[in-house]
């Protein structure tokens, strides 16, 4: 379970994300969506530790960010939306290195590799350096990255951005497969439709504030997704 | 319609060097660490260029100083410029942007020549205006020469950019004809600074021939280094025809680089983002390392991945096991020659000041929180902690350094310019500073991250981490090898009170890095 309680965060005199709270069960797919600005990206580095916040907790299966941050991170996986990694590592190298960090054991993080690089279509590269790779390339090897640890939360920022439709499904299908067996999912995305489909819950951000929360079928009513969103974010 | 050139080169300046976030708090500290480095290179080459003017007034050619004077700055600008030009010309983040837009490719070309010039010529201030100032402070001084100095100071970066430059096509060229880029980039390097270390060597000797011979200086001046001749023909005829020939020489030299080389220049570019790539995978024995390990093992690669991050740290180190070899065929007075005429030290305060120096000058950390850039986030994000990043980072700098130190300690002591004992007192020290000049890089660079440089070379050799790393420990060094030469201490005490001086500064650094740099990193 992911609990968010009340996280601040200010950059300076500008408060990007005012007073948050959410709950997110194991096996959840939760939805982050908000327009340009408002805070999605800088509650994600929050909850995944890159930034500090000014003031409330995270806490994951009981354990708090701030009172043990290893423990706590142990626990996370993360997507960025910009997958800037080692250039100059080759794709197996960056595996094995987030392999070691997190300490998972040969025989599985073999196994993991070549599951994932495989549904992927990226096995045959993983012998190249990443400087070679494209766009689309290093998200996988990112996705990848982070599923070989086997997070009990996964984070994820515009996953689906430079992914080819094949791997788009491909993803989708691992994030079910990954709530079936009690990993908490959240991700945020500007794809609507995919939000719509996927998430058990939806969560709409405006001006760093959580202005509504809810299931997908209770948030969009008869409406759509898209609607709803331009509705309450005032936009229409 | 504004000058496309001028707003390039207006958005490179503004970006490489922060200013629309430049508060006054940064400006003020930026503007007293350049004064100090100013003030305190001006006191040292006051001095030497005040010798310089005087023997050549005792053999009635202080005419030439000017020349001198102008020579040794674009020697100097050359140095510092030709390591970086590949990078600053080839290897830029908005490539892709700015040949998307409507510029001409020699625009964008001549923009990256322009910055490069701008560097080279605020480099140059640093050593023309103490040689202007021993020049006024001996001669008189007309209008025309006034007019000189001031011509020759606007354009005396413009020859060792052209130069440096060209160098880094050179590089570029070959490079994007090979898999093993950065070997052959390194290997560039170490051939340049073979040459350049020849040259000095021999630098007193060219001088004494042409001192001796004014009249075959005239001639290679003029037939090999045509634009030091139009100088000397300036400064020496008092005319300033000459002074305008060199400003339009400079001036047709730029266009011909350009002209001649702005087709090569976008090839080159697209070439050497080409790399080679194999569709034939398979899964190797896997090893299963530590997490120190781990983090260790990621930054000797990302170390090795970069040749102007390898070849301005491990130059110091390269250079130590050299002299170290040259222990065994040269004596001390001999090697000596090779830094500078009136040292006089013995065999062994020659090592024990060559190791300090060679330790103060080889940091990677002054640059290793930087040089993540945009990986940075993978850090940030891992579950490991801060004192072990910390770690990791300063291991790249001890496993250059250590092995590379002890094995030149054991040399020395096999050629007899130091015994066992103080061989193992020195390995000692050594340790000691490596680990606080590896401590004291990391605070630099937590108080100075650079995260957007536009390519590594601008962190390594440009930003303000790297040069306070470097120069502060340098300064330290010759304040305290003056006051313990002024003290006139004996060896021994010497070794113990440096020992102690190295024990409480690890102590110092250890603690600031620790409390402070632990909550500063997680700011960052």
């Amino acid at each position: 379970m992911l609990e968010i309680k009340n996280i601040t965060k200010k950059y300076g005199e500008k408060i990007a994300i005012k007073d948050i709270s959410l709950q997110i069960d194991s096996g959840e797919i939760f939805g982050f969506i908000g327009h340009n600005g408002a805070g999605k990206t800088t509650l994600i580095k929050a909850i995944v530790g890159i930034h500090e916040f000014d003031c409330g907790d995270i806490i994951i299966n009981g354990i708090s960010i701030k009172e043990n941050e290893i423990e706590y991170k142990k626990q996370i996986a993360y997507i960025p939306d910009n997958p800037d990694i080692y250039e100059n590592l080759k794709g197996i190298d960056y595996l094995n290195f987030i392999g070691d960090i997190y300490e998972v054991g040969l025989k599985e993080r073999e196994e993991l590799i070549k599951k994932y690089a495989t549904i992927f279509d990226i096995y045959n590269n993983l012998g190249d350096l990443i400087s070679t790779y494209s766009h689309g390339m290093k998200q996988k090897l990112a996705i990848i990255s982070a599923l070989i640890h086997n997070p009990k939360v996964l984070i994820l920022d515009e996953p689906f951005v430079g992914l080819d439709p094949k791997s788009s499904k491909d993803l989708k299908d691992i994030m079910k497969e990954l709530c079936e067996n009690g990993t908490t999912i959240f991700f945020s995305s500007h794809v609507l439709e995919v939000v719509e489909k996927l998430c058990d819950r939806v969560g709409i951000i405006k001006n760093g504030k959580l202005i509504k929360v809810g299931t997908t079928k209770d948030i969009t009513n008869s409406e759509d997704l898209e609607s709803v969103f331009l509705e309450i974010t005032n936009e229409k | 319609m504004k000058n496309k050139l001028g707003i390039l080169l207006k958005n490179s300046l503004t970006n490489t060097y922060k200013l629309r976030s430049m508060t006054k708090k940064k400006l003020l500290l930026i503007i007293g660490l350049v004064a100090y480095v100013f003030v305190s290179i001006f006191a040292v080459l006051s001095n030497y260029f005040g010798n310089i003017y005087e023997k050549l007034s005792d053999i009635n050619l202080s005419n030439y100083y000017l020349t001198i004077i102008f020579s040794l700055t674009s020697i100097f600008s050359l140095f510092f410029t030709i390591f970086s030009t590949k990078n600053a010309l080839f290897e830029n983040k908005d490539n892709d942007l700015l040949f998307s837009l409507p510029i001409k490719k020699e625009t964008i070309l001549l923009s990256r020549l322009s910055s490069i010039l701008i560097y080279n010529f605020v480099l140059g201030l640093f050593m023309i205006i103490p040689g202007i100032h021993v020049y006024l402070t001996n001669s008189e001084i007309s209008a025309q020469i006034l007019i000189v100095i001031i011509l020759l100071t606007l354009f005396s970066g413009v020859i060792p950019t052209i130069v440096a430059s060209l160098f880094g096509y050179l590089i570029a060229f070959v490079t994007s004809k090979s898999n093993r880029k950065n070997m052959i980039e390194l290997l560039s390097y170490v051939i340049f600074i073979g040459i350049y270390m020849l040259v000095v060597y021999n630098a007193n000797a060219i001088l004494e021939l042409f001192v001796n011979n004014p009249d075959l200086l005239s001639t290679i001046l003029k037939y090999v280094f045509f634009p030091i001749y139009l100088i000397n023909l300036s400064i020496t005829k008092h005319n300033l025809l000459y002074i305008v020939l060199y400003v339009l020489f400079n001036v047709f030299i730029i266009y011909l680089f350009i002209i001649l080389l702005d087709k090569l220049y976008y090839k080159l570019i697209v070439k050497l983002k080409i790399e080679k790539t194999s569709s034939h995978f398979k899964m190797k024995n896997i090893d299963n390392n530590s997490t120190m390990m781990a983090l260790i093992k990621k930054e000797i690669k990302r170390y090795f991945s970069s040749a102007i991050y390898v070849f301005n740290t491990a130059f110091g180190v390269i250079f130590l096991i050299i002299i170290s070899i040259a222990s065994f065929f040269y004596n001390s007075n001999e090697i000596l020659s090779l830094i500078g005429n009136g040292l006089t030290l013995n065999s062994f305060m020659l090592v024990f000041y060559l190791i300090l120096f060679v330790i103060s000058l080889s940091t990677t950390t002054n640059s290793s929180i930087s040089i993540e850039r945009n990986n940075f986030w993978i850090l940030r994000m891992l579950p490991v902690r801060t004192k072990e990043i910390f770690r990791a980072k300063k291991s790249v700098n001890l496993i250059l350094l250590i092995p590379a130190i002890l094995l030149s300690l054991i040399l020395f002591t096999i050629s007899g310019y130091i015994k066992i004992n103080e061989m193992l007192f020195l390995a000692f020290i050594s340790v000691i500073f490596s680990i606080v000049i590896a401590n004291f890089g990391l605070i630099c660079n937590l108080l100075f991250p650079k995260f957007d440089a536009p390519n590594d070379t601008v962190i390594v050799k440009q930003s303000t981490s790297s040069m306070m790393g470097i120069m502060f420990p340098l300064i330290f060094l010759i304040i305290y090898i003056v006051i313990i030469n002024l003290l006139q201490f004996s060896q021994n005490l010497v070794l113990i009170l440096t020992s102690i001086l190295f024990i409480i500064l690890l102590i110092v650094t250890n603690c600031i890095l620790n409390i402070w740099g632990i909550k500063k990193y997680r700011k960052l």
